[in-house]
């Protein structure tokens, strides 16, 4: 009788701790496990199974805010991709598209951002839609697609950016040559962005000045706002270019370096005691 | 004959503390929006923004109202009554005399020297904060360690200072509230004139100098008639110490003759019905903390009265008011005015709006919906989920006829 009790009692025990060691599997919370499935699908671009799976994970468990918030933008950029389809207003056409472009690249879909930016591009044909339709050509290892582009612009719509970008695609390319060329022309204006200025030390890295590199990535990273601060640095690491010294203490120290701009509108961040913007919230979230 | 002013007191001292302590860590409030000193460090930005700062709210004007009202009529019996910090420090000198630590009492030329550090303290803090726009001290501030369970903000000086008061206080009698505490700076002007004093008559008193052996704060009671320190808590440990006994040889109370002597329970009333008062008005009287208003206010205006959470400070309403000045799909064209209160947990907000141009179904939406900032080149996700609104159930209940007329993508 006893012996029984005993296995019964340790018997229950093994049940329950095997159960228990079995969570992923036996329970998963279906809201997370939604929620993964639906970024599993954006990744391949099934914009609409995504949706679905934010919407099922944001129902199941309504106390996570990020499942709905992925929800509202998803079901924002399915929307939008409709309405740019149909958009006649060339300057709404042209916010929508951006604003689909800035998601497509958040996200690391850059076939879908391809024929967006060719788009773009065909409209605008600027300096700004050239260099964004090269980017997207650069990541997409469509080099000679990008070196065409770029040569395709007139040298009045020419810019430092577009410059080194070219200079990128002359260089992975092999025409280093031509690339230096290029390189030597380029004159970085004083109120350069944060882009442009990473551009340009992108491609001082590809053609070898590792010195102007590292000097031209403080730079930028001294005038990109403190909330796409980690965004660049995370770039520059995974960056082709940098990868030759992406090993060194040089590299490691100039990512470091701290923004010099402030924000240019609030940051939303989750209290004003960790927001790069505190002390200058005053004045309204627009400035 | 020995009174028991001390136990009393003490015995209101905890019942104060008891309730900040609950109301830190059983009800989890916002106590900061009951502290006193935040009316202070806020009335800049509040007069010349309409806004409070970070989490602070209007009720912090009333709390100061309040304070300095009971602190016009009992001198500075909020210290000696009601502040947690005070409170804590005189258990810790009591603590530290009953274990036989050396005791210092520091009085005369160097105290008067030391008292001065509190008015250059609320100086630099008023000053620093008023600039930056933010309570940019509070991640030092032990008071504010305390009440909010140990803040996001909050650094490790905090626990030094913390540290640092808590030993001073075990060989001396309140050091930080006699010498540091820049809200004791503020009171001083006020409780000079208080009108509440304690009289020491002449012709009864022994001159034993017990009364002035007891005060916490140093004060020669024993050379003087009429206690005027502006550092009198009216603690009453004077009148406790008399061996003659009190209202015969010393007695507290309004200028007058002896007879006009007040109890402590009077004291003790006065507090209650200063606090319930001030606690009282914040909540008939809705001051909003936070206020932003664009365009001009048409003849016929709507109010939506909506609940929302993730609201919690002065940053968080900036946020709020750059998702309502939107300008895409989910533009809120028209007047538009924000009243706010932000704070934890669900706060309330106000929104008036020309119904001619929006209602309150965009104006959830404009909230609610993530926002392409061109500028930035990037989304932003909105952080508010508004109360009793479900943006599932509005997305099948609103086609895109109903949306307003879009200026953006």
């Amino acid at each position: 009788m006893q012996s029984a009790l005993f296995r019964g009692v340790v018997g229950t025990a093994v049940l329950l701790l095997t159960l228990a060691s079995l969570p992923g599997v036996a329970f998963a919370d279906p809201a997370a496990q939604a929620f993964a499935d639906g970024e599993k699908l954006l990744a391949k671009a099934d914009f609409e199974g995504a949706l679905r799976a934010f919407a099922q994970a944001a129902k199941a468990d309504r106390s996570k805010p990020e499942y709905m918030q992925q929800y509202a933008l998803l079901n924002r950029v399915v929307g939008l991709r409709k309405q740019l389809a149909t958009e006649e207003d060339a300057a709404q056409w042209e916010n929508i598209a951006r604003s689909l472009h800035s998601f497509y690249i958040s996200r690391g879909l850059y076939e879908e951002a391809l024929p967006l930016d060719e788009k773009i591009h065909t409209k605008l044909g600027s300096a700004y839609s050239a260099a964004m339709l090269a980017e997207t050509q650069l990541v997409l290892d469509r080099e000679a697609d990008a070196l065409k582009v770029l040569s395709e612009l007139s040298d009045a719509k020419q810019n430092a950016n577009t410059r080194a970008l070219k200079a990128l695609a002359l260089t992975r390319l092999g025409k280093a040559d031509e690339a230096r060329e290029v390189a030597k022309a380029i004159e970085l204006p004083a109120d350069s962005g944060p882009a442009t200025i990473y551009s340009v030390a992108r491609m001082q890295a590809a053609v070898g000045n590792t010195d102007g590199a590292i000097a031209l990535l403080k730079r930028c990273l001294e005038s990109v706002p403190p909330s796409q601060l980690e965004n660049f640095r995370k770039h520059a690491k995974a960056t082709r270019e940098f990868a030759q010294i992406s090993t060194t203490a040089e590299f490691s120290k100039v990512l470091e370096t701290a923004s010099k701009v402030a924000e240019s509108a609030c940051s939303g961040g989750s209290n004003c005691a960790s927001c790069p913007m505190r002390g200058q919230c005053s004045g309204g979230a627009k400035q | 004959m020995m009174s028991n002013y001390g136990q009393v007191r003490r015995t209101v001292q905890t019942v104060f503390l008891a309730l900040v302590l609950l109301g830190a860590f059983a009800w989890r409030a916002n106590c900061e929006r009951w502290c006193p000193f935040g009316g202070v460090e806020a009335m800049a930005s509040y007069l010349a923004e309409g806004d409070m700062l970070c989490s602070l709210g209007t009720s912090n004007f009333f709390i100061l109202g309040g304070v300095l009202g009971m602190t016009l009529l009992l001198r500075r019996a909020f210290c000696g009554y009601m502040c947690p910090i005070g409170t804590l420090s005189e258990g810790l000198h009591v603590l530290g005399r009953k274990a036989g630590l050396p005791q210092a009492r520091v009085g005369g030329p160097l105290d008067r020297g030391l008292s001065l550090s509190k008015y250059v303290l609320l100086a630099v803090v008023l000053w620093l904060t008023w600039k930056a726009g933010e309570l940019i001290f509070r991640g030092f501030d032990p008071c504010y360690a305390l009440i909010s369970r140990h803040g996001a903000d909050i650094t490790v000086w905090a626990y030094v200072v913390s540290a640092a008061i808590a030993a001073a206080s075990l060989f001396v009698s309140l050091p930080f509230c006699r010498w540091f505490c820049p809200f004791a700076a503020v009171l001083n002007p006020f409780s000079r004139f208080g009108l509440t004093r304690v009289r020491r008559h002449a012709d009864a008193c022994r001159n034993c100098g017990n009364c002035a052996k007891r005060c916490p704060v140093a004060i020669p009671v024993d050379q003087l008639e009429q206690v005027h320190a502006a550092r009198c808590l009216s603690c009453m440990n004077c009148l406790d110490a008399c061996k003659v006994g009190p209202s015969r040889a010393i007695s507290w109370g309004p200028p007058g003759r002896r007879g006009h002597a007040w109890s402590q329970a009077a004291l003790i009333l006065i507090l209650l019905g200063c606090t319930s008062m001030a606690v009282s008005a914040s909540y008939l009287i809705p001051v909003p903390s936070f206020v932003k208003s664009r365009g001009e206010k048409p003849a016929r205006a709507a109010e939506a009265k909506i609940r929302l959470a993730e609201m919690t400070c002065r940053g968080r309403a900036n946020l709020l008011v750059y998702f309502l000045e939107r300008d895409d799909l989910y533009r809120v064209p028209g007047y538009l005015k924000v009243e706010a209160w932000p704070g934890p947990g669900i706060s309330d907000l106000h929104v008036i709006y020309d119904p001619s141009a929006t209602n309150e179904a965009a104006i959830k939406r404009a909230l609610t919906e993530p926002y392409y900032d061109a500028v930035a080149d990037s989304w932003r996700m909105s952080p508010f989920a508004i109360e009793g609104y479900d943006p599932f159930a509005l997305l099948d209940e609103v086609t895109p006829a109903d949306s307003p007329a879009p200026s953006g993508s």
